[in-house]
């Protein structure tokens, strides 16, 4: 898995998700039931968003309180490495498409000339291609769904357009998790 | 295995809700209906929720002419959309037309509509409608065509059970927790049915809706009664 890998000596290890209820995989169920219902329903929503865009996976970050950009799940372990990666090196794709309002598709992390990225190549990897999207709700822009491959690849223009769509979805998924997670009762699993 | 950060998705959600956005579960499935059409280059794509008459009836619908396709499937009391609901896989057909399974669809289907495919969209593991897709020329489905919709489906899946947890209030909401309530008696008596009478998973639903018909009852209500009798 990615996590295990060896990211250099020279390059801080990227934080993980810590142990306890924040952590995911089999630690989710400590958390409240709500937002464990939620962690699987975005998780089988990010599956089916990675089969859709022929990508190796997908990946969200949303945005918090005052804290910027925040890693929230990836259909791999790859995609969260990713998304913490971009979290606390405060660049990267996400970011950028955030700050732009609009897709960003970067080819090959390693060899893309913004600065910083080469510091997110290795802390990111193994993946190597990113496809950004914003994700907008009436007009605000509350997160950036990301796909990627482990390879160089040249995003095409139907997949981003894709991506465009799939975002618009993630939106009005997260506006209903979110009133579920407000929600009283049990939920429905 | 999930790789989510419950603690940073519970923190988000609790920032969005903050903002009062809204929410009506069938403007975001013509949303996704809208995306699969443009996404994949069909002619029109379609969401049906079965309802209490168990017909299937759209909740959302890409253009006229695929919308065609529930009324001619509820007067010809056949038709790819429904095998698909009941069988509970995906069903397709390079051109409708011609198609032997469907013989009195040809007659009342709209001539645009040939090459059709659908997928269940399920709910807790039971179908409670279908995404349909359409060409307007013949055309033979792939392994790709029908794996891409089914992870539509189960995102459409995904969308509608966050929608009924977060107990919204729309005829939408409300026709899929009919239909999520009811299927389980009616997978039930289906099965019976099929023993009973010797019959294929489509013709046992068919008998099910005729019989409920004719004596003015809801079809889960009849189911009920069915599956009662057989165990007293």
């Amino acid at each position: 898995m990615a996590n295990d890998r060896d990211i250099g000596d020279n390059v801080p290890p990227v934080p993980g998700p810590r142990p306890g209820p924040s952590s995911d995989g089999g630690l989710a169920a400590a958390a409240g039931p709500r937002v464990s219902l939620a962690a699987g329903r975005l998780s089988r929503a990010l599956h089916s968003m990675a089969l859709i865009s022929q990508a190796d996976g997908a990946a969200l970050m949303l945005a918090g309180e005052a804290s910027g950009l925040r890693a929230v799940g990836g259909s791999t372990a790859e995609g969260l490495k990713l998304q913490y990666a971009q979290q606390f090196e405060r660049v990267g794709p996400a970011h950028d498409s955030v700050s732009d309002g609009q897709p960003v598709a970067v080819n090959d992390l390693e060899s893309h000339e913004e600065a910083g990225y080469a510091r997110l190549a290795r802390s990111a990897a193994p993946v190597r291609a990113v496809l950004s999207v914003p994700v907008h709700v009436e007009g605000d822009v509350i997160g950036s769904l990301n796909f990627y491959r482990c390879t160089p690849y040249t995003w095409t223009s139907r997949q981003i357009a894709v991506g465009e769509h799939l975002a618009g979805t993630a939106a009005d998924l997260l506006i209903r998790l979110a009133a579920d997670s407000a929600a009283g009762g049990p939920g429905r699993p | 295995m999930m790789h989510i950060d419950t603690e940073a998705l519970d923190a988000s959600l609790q920032h969005l809700r903050k903002a009062p956005y809204e929410t009506d579960l069938a403007r975001a499935l013509h949303r996704v209906v809208t995306s699969v059409n443009r996404v994949f280059g069909y002619d029109g794509a379609g969401i049906m929720l079965i309802d209490e008459e168990e017909d299937l009836l759209y909740v959302a619908a890409s253009d006229e002419a695929g919308r065609s396709l529930e009324q001619a499937q509820a007067r010809a009391g056949q038709g790819p959309c429904y095998d698909t609901y009941v069988v509970g896989h995906p069903v397709s057909t390079k051109d409708v037309r011609s198609d032997s399974r469907w013989p009195q669809l040809v007659d009342v289907l709209d001539e645009r509509v040939r090459a059709v495919a659908g997928v269940p969209i399920l709910l807790g593991g039971s179908p409670v409608g279908t995404l349909n897709v359409y060409r307007s020329e013949p055309y033979g489905w792939d392994d790709s065509d029908i794996a891409a919709l089914r992870a539509y489906a189960g995102l459409i899946g995904e969308l509608m059970a966050a929608a009924l947890a977060s107990h919204e209030h729309s005829v939408t909401a409300s026709q899929l927790q009919y239909a999520l309530d009811y299927r389980v008696v009616i997978e039930r008596a289906i099965g019976y049915l099929m023993a009973k009478h010797g019959v294929d998973a489509v013709s046992a639903f068919n008998r099910l809706r005729k019989q409920a018909r004719d004596s003015r009852r809801r079809v889960a209500d009849l189911a009920g009664e069915i599956l009662e009798e057989s165990t007293s």
